[in-house]
């Protein structure tokens, strides 16, 4: 979060963690292509790290002008040092999981990392605003629903369900982060 | 002003994501011997300035974060962010302070996956299948490319095919050195005729120093072409340890670059114009502040029994380190100091008032000798009222190296109770008894020569300072 007292305005940092490939760069694309605007990409070895500034998208808490910047993380292992650098400042985490039946323990896995990149930090999971989204609904052997919920939203967060590449789910997804997110720091601006 | 130190490339992610976040001012930062100075202003980087020698940059994007990756390598050093900055010549740009760490990031990951092929970043590649990487530096192609990422990924793929491989290693442009080199190490004095070795030293004109001694009682001469400039300690002493062997003493010389020798001689001869425990000063702040001045200067650091010398010279820094002796610390690892000195001004020249030290005192022990009990009391009254005089074990010596205008000074006594004992004495005596004092070590200062010493400007009536 940045704050400038003087100005009355306030970033928020939105990050899309999760594995390789769960969606998470196809979700940002989506959020730049639905508001017709350019994001940063930097592209790591097999799929791109987003930058997305929403500036232009503004809500307001507590009389402070709210805007928003979305990043993803890259999911490969050989990137933590920039997983690590993105969860910098992290406001809120969308959890893109992977509905496909074999990636169910990496999506457990990530789970664990994300805690501790949050510590790193000096923040838990337990409070930080999360949402998780269950991407890839569309899937034949999509783990349903149920199972997600008790095996991967252990710390049972709101999550949704979407088709990021079909677009479906995507703002549902952001605008309950953004909610979240509102929330949680209303309560620290009171 | 917010300044620390700088532990590991974590550090250095961490100061670059964070402090230039709503925050206006310049960043400077130090990381081994590369020097980096941001412009930020609020999360953006405006313009920035390196000392990292690498040929022009078509992208200055690409050059920062060439420059920045190359910094992730094993980061040391320190930071600070000022409102105002000494460094000129800022290359203008205007990028978001994330997504260049982001990107310095990503690259030097994909860097390290590339260094089997390459050893080190300072190589010029070959290749005849692709003759624009052909001939060039591995950091010109990434430097002046439009995407470092995409490029070095071309040239990874190029290394893996065969089809570009490393033509030679060169040693970074910002990485110098000194020039250590140890012709004689600690040999057995009793072997060395010194006056000998003297002689051959100016016939071939070298420069660097010869360290005669034992344990601490070390004395040093230093010589830039063939010609000693500097003694230590400037003491009496000195002359007579050049008359021969002393215990158990070795001999070493060491050669220097030309360049540095007067600069290295501060060390051992120069004033610092600071001199202070380490918990005085911020030894990060002296480093980017000497650097971002361009100053010419020379950096002491004490720690327990290690010593490192610094050298500053037109925004370069040039290190050495010492233990049992000199070594060239290319990496430039920075200690824990526990004594910093600074020495500014480079004035190392000090064979002259040396040696009219030596002979101040040789004039003494003829006023003792002959019972000239008014000069002797007019020579003590004199030490007595100059601060930089003292005596020491029965020797009159000095408290610091002297400045230009006590150089005068010291000559100045000489002449004048020289000058009441010549009075006192007839000139003949005078000068039969200063050559008794002397005939010891005609042959020393033989080889030494100090004619030109003693014909310096100060001894001129006309020149006052």
């Amino acid at each position: 979060m940045i704050l400038d007292h003087v100005k009355k305005q306030v970033k928020f940092k939105i990050v899309y963690y999760g594995p390789a490939l769960s969606g998470k760069t196809t979700n940002v694309l989506k959020i730049a292509e639905n508001r017709g605007e350019e994001l940063l990409s930097f592209n790591t070895r097999t799929e791109r790290t987003l930058v997305f500034d929403m500036t232009k998208e503004e809500r307001e808490v507590k009389g402070f002008k709210a805007t928003f910047i979305i990043y993803t993380i890259p999911g490969q292992d050989i990137y933590s040092e920039i997983r690590k650098m993105v969860m910098r400042g992290a406001d809120g985490v969308v959890y893109v999981v992977d509905s496909a039946q074999d990636r169910l323990q990496e999506n457990k896995r990530f789970l664990e990392m994300l805690s501790d990149d949050l510590k790193l930090y000096g923040k838990d999971i337990s409070e930080i605003p999360i949402v998780f989204q269950y991407n890839k609904r569309d899937l034949e052997n999509a783990i349903p629903l149920e199972e997600l919920n008790r095996e991967v939203n252990i710390i049972n967060r709101p999550f949704t369900e979407a088709i990021a590449i079909k677009n479906k789910g995507v703002e549902e997804t952001l605008n309950l982060i953004i909610n979240e997110i509102i929330a949680y720091f209303g309560k620290l601006f009171r | 002003m917010i300044s620390g130190s700088i532990a590991s490339s974590q550090d250095l992610i961490e100061v670059l994501s964070t402090i230039p976040i709503n925050k206006r001012g310049y960043l400077s930062i130090l990381s081994k011997t590369t020097f980096l100075a941001l412009k930020v202003e609020n999360g953006r980087i405006k313009g920035f300035y390196t000392n990292y020698d690498i040929s022009s940059s078509k992208n200055p994007l690409s050059l920062l974060i060439f420059v920045i990756s190359e910094m992730l390598y094993e980061a040391e050093g320190y930071f600070s962010l000022e409102d105002n900055t000494a460094v000129e010549n800022f290359i203008e740009i205007d990028v978001d302070v994330e997504s260049v760490v982001i990107q310095a990031t990503i690259l030097r990951k994909e860097i390290e996956e590339v260094i089997p092929y390459i050893i080190t970043t300072n190589v010029r590649l070959s290749s005849e299948t692709n003759p624009e990487y052909d001939g060039k530096l591995f950091g010109e192609i990434l430097a002046n490319s439009d995407d470092p990422i995409e490029e070095l990924r071309k040239l990874k793929d190029l290394f893996e095919r065969g089809a570009l491989w490393v033509k030679e290693i060169k040693r970074a442009g910002n990485v110098e050195e000194i020039g250590f080199d140890y012709i004689l190490d600690a040999v057995d004095a009793s072997r060395i005729n010194v006056t000998k070795l003297i002689e051959g030293l100016k016939r071939v004109n070298f420069s660097g120093y010869v360290e005669i001694g034992e344990g601490d009682n070390l004395i040093y001469l230093f010589f830039k072409e063939g010609k000693v400039f500097a003694v230590s300690p400037i003491e009496p002493k000195v002359f007579d340890a050049l008359l021969g062997p002393i215990g158990s003493a070795s001999v070493s010389i060491v050669r220097l670059k030309e360049e540095f020798v007067e600069t290295f001689a501060q060390i051992y001869v120069g004033r610092p114009s600071i001199a202070s425990e380490d918990k005085y000063l911020s030894l990060g702040k002296l480093f980017i502040t000497l650097i971002s001045h361009k100053e010419e200067a020379v950096l002491k650091v004490v720690h327990g029994k290690e010593h490192y010398v610094f050298i500053f010279k037109e925004g370069r820094i040039l290190s050495a380190k010492r233990t049992n002796k000199w070594v060239e610390n290319f990496k430039v690892t920075f200690p824990i100091p526990n004594f910093v000195f600074l020495y500014r001004n480079i004035y190392s020249n000090n064979v002259g008032y040396a040696f009219y030290l030596f002979l101040l005192n040789k004039l003494k022990n003829i006023l003792v000798r002959w019972n000239l009990t008014e000069e002797l009391n007019a020579l003590y009254k004199a030490i007595a009222h100059i601060p930089f005089l003292y005596i020491k074990e029965n020797d009159i010596s000095v408290t610091r190296a002297l400045t230009k205008k006590e150089e005068k000074q010291l000559v100045d006594l000489f002449v004048e109770i020289s000058d009441r004992a010549v009075e006192r004495l007839g000139k003949e005596e005078f000068e039969r008894e200063m050559e008794l004092e002397l005939s010891p070590y005609r042959e020393v200062l033989r080889v030494l020569d100090f004619s030109e010493e003693l014909s310096r400007e100060y001894l001129r009536e006309d020149n006052p300072s």
